[in-house]
C-alpha cells in the first residue's frame, strides 16, 4: 500500500477512537497543510458513520446488504399495520404480541362468520407466495386437527403489501411456564398439566402434523370452569414458513439471537439436515418440561446468546445438559424463587425433581432421536407411570452409552477416551505376552478343550491354561470397558488435555483396584498411562505411573522382567524430563548393565538409556563425556535405524549442540546442515522442527562470524514465518529481529533499519503499540538511528519508548530506567544539556536503588549525569562523580569497556575545559592505549 | 462424488505448502460444493430466500472437512477459498440476472440458480465486486477481511484466527474497508440515502 494510503488509514483509525466532536480538532492538527489527505479521511469517516447496516450481514440481501446505500425499500415497509386496518376478511383490533417472526393482532372476522381471531402477520423478507402455497398444501391436514388443546389455524393469505399472514383461533391465555409459576404449581401438578400437552401434540402427530417450534409461548393455558386448560398454538405455521421458525429467527445482523435457540433440537440445529419428524417435537416438549421443572433451560441462556453460530450448533448437538436436579443446584441464587414458585422448600425442590423426573426429561432430550421417546404418547405414558408410582421406561441414561456417543462424536478430532482405551489395549498387546496372545489363546480354547478330552492326562492342565488365558482376556476387556464408562461426559466440556488427564488418572485408580490380581496387565497399563502423560508433556505425572509400574512388576516378577525393564527405562526418561538428574544418574548405571545383560551390547534399549545419560552430561556441562557417547552411538544408529530415523536425527542434533558448546563450530555447522536437510525432506521446509534446526545453524554461524552464510538462512526462516504464521506473529517478529541484527553485522545498515521498521510496524499491528516487544524493537531502531548519527530521529522515538515502558512496567523497572538513560545519552549528544540534566536527575536515586549504588549500571547513569553537568559547565560537580565512576568500573575488572571509555572521554573533556592540559593529555594517552574508537 | 471431493480437499489441504497451485486446485472444489448446496436448498422445501453465507459455508465445511481435526493454517486456506467461491457465485448470479433483465424480466430467473441477491439490483452487486477488486489492489489485508466476513460469513474472532491478527485489528480493518466500499459505491452512481448529508 502507498504511503498516502497508509497515512489515510492510520488517521482513520485514530479518528475512530475519538468522540465525533473531537474529530475535527484532531483532524485539523493531524492533517495540517495536507488538504487532500484531510478531505479523503473526512469522506471516509462520513461514509463510516453513514454506512449503517451496509454489509452488516453476510451476503443476505433481504437483511439489507445495500440497505443504507439504496434508500427506500418497498414503501409498505414504512407503513406498519395498525388497529382498524382491514386485511382480507379481518379487521385488526389490537396488537397482542410481537416476536422475531412479526406481530400478532387480535382481529374481528366479519365473513362468513363473525368471530374473534388471532392474526399473525409475518415480517417482510419471506417469500410470501411460497408461504401461502405451503399453507394451501397443509390446509387439508390442518383442518383434520380437532382437539380441545390445540388452537386451530383457519386461514392464510397475503396482505396488500405482500406480507403473509395466518389466521388462528384466538386463545386468551398465558404461557404455561408463567402460569405454573404464578399459581405456584407443585412438581406433580406441573407433570399432570404437561401430560395433557403431550396428548394434544400426539393428536396432531397422528394427523401427520409436526409442530417444529414447541416452546412456552406456544403452549398457552386458559382457565375454563376453574380448571387449567392447555392450548398449543401455531401448529403448522413453522412448516409453512419453510424453515423452522426457530431457524428463521436464529441469526440476525451480527449474528445476534432474537429467537430462543434453547428449544431447537439437534437435528434442527444441523444446517444440512432438513428432515424433522415427530421426535423433534418430543425434544421440544422435553425442553419445555425441563424449564417447567427448573425454571431455566438446559443451557445457560447468556452463553447461548453470546455463542457464535458454530459454537451454538456445537452446544445443541454435542453438549450433554445437566440433569434438571443438577441444574437447580447450579442456579443456587435463584433457587429460592423457583422453589417458592413450585410450592416447596428450596432444599426439597432438587429432591422432588431428582430421580424419575430427571430421567424422563433426559430421555426426551436425548441428542440422538432414536434414543428419545418414540412418540409424544410414550412420553405422556411414562409421566403417567411415574405419577402412579409404577416403574418407568426411562432410566438413568446409560453411562456406557453416553461415553460411546462421546467417543463417536470425537472419533476423528479428539478421540480422547477412545484413544486412551486403544492405547491401553495396544500398550498391553504390543508385546508377546499381551492381548494378542490372550486372544489367540481364546481362539484356541475350544481346540484345547477338544484336545483335553483326547489326552486325559493333560486335560486338567490344558483346561487350566485355557481358562487362565481367557480370564486374562476378559480382565482386559472389562478394564477397557470400565475406562469407557468411567468418563463422565461432563468432564468432556473442559479442555482436551484436562479431559485426558482426568481419564488417565481414573484409569490409574481403577487399575489399582481392578487389576490387583493381574500384575502383568497392571504394570503394562501403568506404563501405557505413563506414556500418554508423556505425550501431553505431563512428565511428573508420567514418572508416578512408571514408578508404580516398576513396583508392581518388580514385586511380581523381579527387576529384570521385561515389564520391569520397560518401566525402568520409561522412568529414567521421565525423570530426565522433570529435571531430576540425580534420580537419572542413580538408576542409569544398573539399568544399562541389566539391559546389556538381557538384550546385548548394541541393543537399542541400552543405547537409549545411554543417550539419556549423555543428555544429563550435557545439562551438567560435561560436553566431553556427552560427545564421546554420541560419537560412538551415531554410526550404530545410522546403520541399525537408518539416517532418517527420528532417534538418529535427534542424536545428531544433540551432538551438534555439544560441538557448538565445545567451540567446534565447523563440526556443529556440518551436523546441523545434515540434520536440517533430512528434516526438510521428511517434514518439509516449514515444519517447526526444521525451522528450529535452521535457527541453531544460523546461530552457530553468527557466533563463528560467518554472517554472510547465516544471512540467507535467517532470511529464509523469516520469510517462512511470515508466510506461515503471518508477519504479526511474535515468533516471526523475533525471527525478523535476528535477521536485522545479522544485517547489522554484515554492514547492511540500511536493510537492518528497513527491516526493523517493517517488523516494528507488524508488531504494532499484531501486538499493539504498548507491547513490550514493540517497544524493544523501537528502542533498537532508535539506537540504530543514534549510532548512524541521526539523533534528530532517534531522540523523539526513544522518548516514546521510555513513556511506553513507564506505562507498561512503571517508572522503577530496569527496562524503563535503561531506556531513560539511553534517551539522556542522545540528548547529551544532541547538545541538549538542560533537558538531559532535568531528565537524568530524578533517575539517579532510582538507579541506585534498583541496580545498587556501586553497580556498573548505576555508574552509567552517573556518567550521563556528569556529562550533562560538563555541558552546563558545572565542572566542579562533575569531576568527583566521574572519578568515582571510573574507579568503580575499573574495580569491576573492566567488565564494561564502553562505559569506562565514556567516563574517560568525559574526564578528558573536563580537563581540557578547565585548562588542565597535562591531565588531559595523560587521559587521552590512556584512551589511546585502550585502543577504543573515538565516539561517532 | 461428494466423498470424492472431500477426499481431494483433504489431500490438497494436507499438502498445501508443498504444492504449487494448491489454492487454485482448492477453489473449484469448494465452489462446486457451495453451488450444489445452494441449488439444493432452492429446490428443496426450505425458503432459500434467506440463504446465508454463514450457513452455506458452514455446510460446505461439514461436507468437505467434516469433523477432521485440521490445523488453523488449513482452516485459513479453506475459508479463504470459500470466501472467494461465495463471491464468484454471487457475481456469476448477478451477471446472469442483469443479462436476463435486459432479455425480458425477472420471471426468467431459473430456480436452479443460486438465489443470493434476488432483491437488489444486480448492477450493485457488480459494483461492489469492482470496488472490492480496487480495494484488493490498494489494501489487500482490508479486502481479505471483507472477503472473509462478508462472503464467508466468518465472525470477527474467526477472521482474526484465520488471518492471524488480533480481533481489534479485524474490527478496524473492517470499519476502514466498509467505509471505503460504501464511499466508492456512493460515488459509483448508487443513490445515497435520503438523510445522508
Amino acid at each position: 500500500m502507498s504511503d498516502t494510503g497508509d497515512r489515510t488509514k492510520d488517521l482513520f483509525f485514530e479518528l475512530l477512537d475519538l468522540d465525533p466532536d473531537e474529530r475535527t480538532r484532531y483532524l485539523d492538527r493531524a492533517s495540517a497543510g495536507d488538504a487532500e489527505l484531510r478531505a479523503r479521511v473526512e469522506r471516509l469517516i462520513a461514509a463510516h458513520d453513514d454506512a449503517g447496516a451496509f454489509m452488516s450481514e453476510p451476503t443476505s440481501p433481504d437483511a439489507g446488504v445495500f440497505r443504507a446505500a439504496t434508500p427506500g425499500p418497498a414503501p409498505e415497509a414504512h407503513t406498519p399495520e395498525k388497529p382498524g386496518d382491514v386485511i382480507g376478511n379481518y379487521t385488526l383490533s389490537r396488537l397482542i404480541g410481537e416476536g422475531g417472526f412479526g406481530s400478532v393482532y387480535l382481529a374481528e372476522q366479519t365473513r362468513p362468520v363473525s368471530r374473534r381471531v388471532a392474526l399473525k402477520l409475518v415480517k417482510l423478507g419471506m417469500d410470501t407466495r411460497q408461504v401461502v402455497a405451503r399453507f394451501e398444501a397443509e390446509r387439508q391436514a390442518l383442518a383434520m386437527m380437532s382437539h380441545p388443546h390445540i388452537a386451530r389455524v383457519f386461514d392464510a393469505g397475503m396482505t396488500g403489501a405482500g406480507r403473509p399472514y395466518f389466521v388462528m383461533e384466538y386463545v386468551d391465555g398465558e404461557p404455561i411456564t408463567q402460569f405454573c409459576d404464578r399459581k405456584q404449581f407443585t412438581v406433580t401438578e406441573r407433570l399432570e398439566l404437561f401430560r395433557e400437552v403431550c396428548m394434544a401434540v400426539q393428536h396432531a402427530h397422528q394427523r401427520g402434523i409436526i409442530h417444529r417450534d414447541i416452546k412456552p409461548s406456544n403452549v398457552l393455558i386458559t382457565v375454563v370452569d376453574g380448571k387449567a386448560q392447555p392450548k398449543v398454538i401455531d401448529f403448522g405455521i413453522a412448516k409453512c414458513m419453510g424453515r423452522g421458525l426457530t431457524e428463521q429467527t436464529l441469526i440476525t445482523e451480527d449474528r445476534q439471537m432474537i429467537g430462543t435457540p434453547e428449544f431447537m433440537s439437534p437435528e434442527q440445529a444441523t444446517l444440512s439436515a432438513s428432515d424433522v419428524d415427530t421426535r423433534t417435537d418430543v425434544y421440544g416438549l422435553g425442553v419445555l418440561l425441563y424449564v417447567l421443572l427448573c425454571g431455566a433451560g438446559p443451557y445457560d441462556e447468556g452463553r447461548l446468546r453470546s455463542a457464535s453460530f458454530s459454537e451454538l450448533e456445537r452446544i445443541i448437538r454435542e453438549e450433554q445438559p445437566p440433569r434438571p436436579s443438577q441444574r437447580i443446584e447450579q442456579l443456587a441464587d435463584q433457587r429460592e424463587a423457583f422453589a417458592r414458585a413450585r410450592g416447596v422448600e428450596p432444599e426439597r425442590l432438587a429432591r422432588a425433581v431428582r430421580g424419575e423426573p430427571d430421567w424422563i426429561v433426559l430421555r426426551a432430550i436425548e441428542k440422538d432421536r432414536a434414543r428419545r421417546y418414540p412418540t409424544a404418547y410414550a412420553f405422556a405414558s411414562d409421566i403417567e407411570r411415574s405419577l402412579q408410582n409404577e416403574p418407568i421406561e426411562a432410566g438413568p441414561p446409560s453411562r456406557v452409552y453416553r461415553a460411546r456417543k462421546f467417543i463417536r462424536r470425537h472419533s476423528v478430532g479428539v478421540g480422547v477416551v477412545a484413544l486412551v482405551a486403544v492405547l491401553l489395549i495396544a500398550g498391553v498387546a504390543g508385546t508377546s505376552w499381551g492381548l494378542v496372545r490372550s486372544m489367540r489363546a481364546n481362539e484356541q480354547t475350544n481346540r484345547l478343550l477338544v484336545a483335553a478330552q483326547n489326552e486325559r492326562e493333560n486335560a486338567t492342565e490344558a483346561q487350566r491354561e485355557a481358562e487362565r488365558r481367557s480370564t486374562e482376556l476378559r480382565v482386559l476387556a472389562d478394564f477397557a470397558q470400565s475406562i469407557l464408562t468411567g468418563v463422565d461426559p461432563a468432564i468432556a466440556q473442559g479442555r482436551d488435555t484436562e479431559l485426558l488427564m482426568e481419564v488417565l488418572r481414573s484409569a490409574g485408580d481403577r487399575a489399582e483396584l481392578e487389576l490387583a490380581d493381574s500384575p502383568e496387565i497392571h504394570a503394562r497399563i501403568r506404563n501405557t498411562i505413563g506414556h500418554t502423560f508423556v505425550q501431553i508433556g505431563k512428565y511428573p505425572e508420567a514418572a508416578v505411573e512408571f514408578q508404580r509400574a516398576l513396583d508392581v512388576a518388580t514385586d511380581a516378577f523381579g527387576p529384570t522382567h521385561v515389564d520391569a525393564m520397560d518401566a525402568r527405562q520409561n522412568l529414567l526418561v521421565a525423570r530426565f524430563q522433570t529435571g531430576d538428574l540425580e534420580g537419572v544418574s542413580e538408576m542409569a548405571g544398573p539399568l544399562m548393565a541389566d539391559q546389556q545383560e538381557v538384550f546385548g551390547e548394541r541393543h537399542q534399549e541400552s543405547l537409549r538409556t545411554e543417550r539419556v545419560v549423555a543428555r544429563v552430561k550435557m545439562s551438567e556441562g560435561d560436553w566431553e563425556a556427552a560427545r564421546e557417547i554420541f560419537e560412538r552411538q551415531l554410526p550404530i544408529l545410522r546403520e541399525e535405524l537408518g539416517p532418517r530415523d527420528p532417534d538418529t536425527l535427534s542424536a545428531m542434533n544433540s551432538l551438534g549442540v555439544v560441538y557448538d558448546n565445545m567451540g567446534m563450530r565447523d563440526e556443529a555447522i556440518e551436523i546441523y546442515e545434515e540434520v536440517s536437510a533430512w528434516q526438510q525432506e521428511l517434514r518439509g521446509e516449514k515444519h517447526p522442527l526444521t525451522l528450529a534446526t535452521l535457527n541453531n545453524l544460523a546461530d552457530v554461524m553468527m557466533d563463528d562470524g560467518r554472517f554472510e552464510e547465516a544471512l540467507p538462512i535467517l532470511q529464509r526462516t523469516y520469510e517462512t514465518k511470515v508466510e506461515i504464521l503471518g508477519p504479526e506473529h511474535p515468533s516471526t517478529i523475533i525471527g525478523g529481529n535476528n535477521l536485522a541484527s545479522a544485517y547489522g553485522q554484515v554492514g547492511r545498515t540500511q536493510e537492518k533499519i528497513d527491516l526493523l521498521l517493517e517488523i516494528e510496524a507488524a508488531a504494532v499491528r499484531g501486538l499493539g503499540e504498548q507491547d513490550m516487544r514493540t517497544l524493544i524493537l523501537r528502542n533498537n531502531i532508535a539506537m540504530e538511528y543514534a549510532k548512524s548519527g541521526d539523533l534528530a530521529r532517534a531522540e523523539p522515538m526513544q522518548e516514546r519508548v521510555v513513556a511506553g515502558f513507564e506505562g507498561l512496567f512503571g517508572p522503577d523497572h530496569p527496562n524503563t530506567l535503561r531506556a531513560g538513560a539511553s534517551l539522556v545519552g542522545m540528548r547529551i549528544d544532541l547538545g541538549h544539556y538542560e533537558e538531559a540534566y532535568e531528565r537524568i536527575t530524578p533517575l539517579l536515586p532510582r538507579a541506585d536503588e534498583v541496580f545498587g549504588a556501586d553497580s556498573a549500571t548505576a555508574q552509567a547513569f552517573q556518567i550521563h549525569y556528569a556529562r550533562a553537568l560538563i555541558g552546563l559547565e558545572r565542572y566542579e560537580e562533575a569531576e568527583p562523580i566521574l572519578d568515582r565512576a571510573l574507579e568503580l568500573l575499573e574495580e569491576d575488572h573492566g567488565g564494561q569497556p564502553a562505559r569506562i571509555d565514556r567516563a574517560m572521554r568525559a574526564l578528558a573533556e573536563l580537563y581540557g575545559a578547565t585548562g588542565r592540559a597535562d591531565e588531559q593529555r595523560a587521559m587521552q594517552a590512556r584512551l589511546d592505549e585502550r585502543g577504543s574508537d573515538p565516539p561517532a | 462424488m461428494e466423498q470424492d471431493a472431500a477426499t481431494r480437499v483433504t489431500q490438497i489441504l494436507q499438502h498445501f505448502g508443498e504444492r504449487e497451485h494448491a489454492a487454485d486446485d482448492l477453489l473449484p472444489l469448494v465452489y462446486d460444493q457451495l453451488r450444489a448446496i445452494a441449488t439444493r436448498r432452492m429446490a428443496g422445501e426450505r425458503a432459500a430466500h434467506t440463504l446465508q453465507a454463514t450457513a452455506l459455508v458452514h455446510e460446505a465445511y461439514v461436507k468437505l472437512i467434516g469433523d477432521q481435526d485440521i490445523s488453523w493454517e488449513n482452516r485459513a486456506h479453506f475459508f479463504g477459498a470459500a470466501a472467494e467461491a461465495m463471491r464468484r457465485i454471487l457475481i456469476d448470479h448477478a451477471r446472469k440476472r442483469s443479462s436476463q433483465k435486459r432479455g425480458g424480466g425477472r420471471s426468467a430467473v431459473p430456480m436452479s440458480v443460486v438465489d443470493l441477491a434476488e432483491d437488489c439490483d444486480p448492477s450493485q452487486v457488480l459494483a461492489l465486486d469492482e470496488a472490492l477488486t480496487n480495494l484488493e489492489a490498494s489494501d489487500p489485508r482490508a479486502a481479505k477481511v471483507v472477503q472473509l466476513r462478508f462472503f464467508a460469513g466468518l465472525g470477527v474472532d474467526e477472521v482474526a484466527e484465520v488471518l492471524g491478527i488480533s480481533e481489534r485489528t479485524v474490527m478496524r480493518e473492517w470499519a476502514f474497508a466498509r467505509a471505503q466500499l460504501f464511499e466508492s459505491l456512493g460515488d459509483g452512481g448508487a443513490p445515497s440515502g435520503e438523510d445522508a448529508p
